[in-house]
């Protein structure tokens, strides 16, 4: 599926045109899925994505109540990026129309909105991040757009961001610069900030190491008709750096995945070494599994859960790679004495798995843990 | 148990803020990056809190420094001590650490006081 990569048209084409050629290049991209086009497609009408974001756009160029139902179907799409803040906001603010986000490119930091759907308002928040492009190597590059883009969900209580990110190539002087994950880290400070200023509103960032380690896991993790399974964990005690996932797992041959298999192969270690009666192992294991995950500061846990509740209440089905925000710092401003978290680990968050429901299932699973917070 | 009585010197905490140091100190052990996220507590705040607890001799801070190269610190210094002034070479991989930007840091705390501390609050 192509990214949004955006050549705009030249300056003084038509005003039409160029919604027409923003609209088809963006629905066109992977940041619209095929489903939700044919949904936006007149009845029975099939054809390959490109085809269908050709229909599209033709309409995106008059029919501004038709962009506003496609930015709608958008940011109500799961993302594969998540974080939460809690805080008061009494009211929105004023944005621009929501159509004109799948119309314009937008400026190099933009917002739209607000779109009403429930008791939720959304914005649609972009960066302009410009890349220099060659179409064949040696030829003269010209200036390309990607565009990072974050989806706002407001409520009285709580804000929550959605994302999916980029891959961009920064660019730096007399440097061959490679292909990088965007740092969303960076911006999503910026996004809080700007909906701060707008609404006056104080947001705190997530606990989730709260949340995950003591709310959901206390709530499911060895409880009858629920499976969690420890993924992957990267940790760091006593100045030693731990990072265990479940990739190897075929390679221990254990009953056991991810990090269980690290503690598993510990507590028969421990087991035998003591002469102990291997009864004991699961105990043991237990153990080892719980300190590490609990108290060999967490920087990121990965894990999986699945189970159905007794009675009428529906199945919990959560995949999640969390980030707890318990990162290292770097000196900001040497002369003000300033510093703050740098890096992937800046910043408490979630990558969130789209056969779990991406970042809708998994906010909808987090609440209730987050609440309070 | 130490008795802490910041209270003169931390105005700006909020009762929240009390309630998240008071936790903190429990821990013999702590890194400045985990505690502040543990405990919803900016880390600014917690820093200017654990430099009152040094100040009272009642913990020993230091700084540990990481390089881009690992994910484990390259050094542990005492906290007065600073960070290092680049360029330096790095202990891990062994190349000329030129940047500032190449580092970053984390600030351990440990409690002196044998028994622990109990923090006087408002």
């Amino acid at each position: 599926m192509p990214r949004y990569f955006f050549l705009p048209l030249a300056g003084n084409a038509q005003d039409d045109l160029k919604r027409k050629h923003h609209a088809e290049h963006l629905l066109s991209s992977d940041e619209f899925t095929v489903d939700l086009l044919r949904a936006e497609s007149a009845r029975g009408e099939r054809g390959t994505k490109a085809e269908m974001a050709a229909t599209l756009s033709e309409l995106a160029r008059h029919d501004s109540a038709f962009c506003e139902r496609v930015a709608l179907a958008y940011v109500r799409q799961p993302k594969t990026w998540l974080t939460v803040l809690h805080g008061e906001t009494a009211q929105g603010f004023r944005a621009r129309a929501p159509a004109e986000f799948i119309t314009d490119h937008g400026a190099d930091e933009d917002c739209f909105g607000p779109i009403t759907h429930g008791s939720a308002l959304y914005y649609i928040y972009t960066r302009s991040v410009p890349q220099w492009h060659s179409e064949v190597e040696g030829a003269k590059p010209t200036k390309r757009l990607l565009r990072w883009t974050c989806v706002i969900q407001m409520t009285r209580s709580w804000i929550a961001l959605h994302w999916n990110n980029i891959s961009y190539r920064e660019e730096k002087a007399g440097e061959a610069a490679r292909l990088d994950q965007y740092p969303y880290w960076n911006e999503v400070p910026l996004v809080v900030n700007l909906v701060h200023s707008r609404c006056g509103a104080e947001y705190r960032l997530p606990n989730l190491l709260r949340a995950v380690l003591t709310g959901a896991w206390e709530r499911y993790e060895g409880k009858p008709g629920f499976e969690w399974t420890h993924e992957r964990i990267r940790a760091e005690a006593h100045g030693v750096a731990l990072s265990a996932s479940g990739k190897k797992q075929e390679e221990i041959e254990l009953d056991a995945s991810g990090v269980q298999a690290l503690t598993r192969a510990q507590a028969e270690a421990a087991v035998d070494e003591l002469g102990a009666d291997p009864s004991n192992i699961p105990r043991v294991e237990r153990r080892l599994l719980h300190d590490l995950i609990h108290r060999w500061n967490p920087k990121s846990y990965q894990f999986r859960l699945e189970g159905k509740p007794a009675g009428a209440e529906p199945p919990v089905r959560f995949r999640g790679h969390v980030y707890f925000g318990t990162g290292h710092f770097q000196v900001a401003s040497a002369a003000a004495g300033q510093f703050r978290r740098t890096g992937v680990d800046a910043l408490a968050h979630v990558k969130c798995f789209s056969e779990y429901g991406g970042s809708t299932g998994a906010l909808e699973f987090l609440l209730p843990f987050l609440s309070g917070v | 148990m130490a008795l802490f009585d910041p209270r003169a010197r931390l105005r700006a905490f909020t009762t929240q803020d009390w309630v998240a140091v008071q936790r903190v100190v429990q821990r013999g052990r702590f890194t400045l990056g985990q505690a502040s996220a543990e405990h919803s507590l900016a880390a600014e705040r917690l820093l200017a809190f654990l430099l009152c607890l040094e100040a009272d001799e009642l913990c020993q801070l230091y700084h540990r420094v990481y390089h881009v190269c690992e994910a484990h610190p390259i050094r542990t210094v005492p906290f007065r001590a600073g960070l290092p002034s680049v360029p330096f070479t790095c202990p891990e991989c062994e190349r000329v650490v030129e940047r500032p930007d190449e580092l970053s840091f984390d600030v351990e705390c440990r409690i002196a006081a044998p028994d622990g501390v109990q923090v006087a609050v408002p």
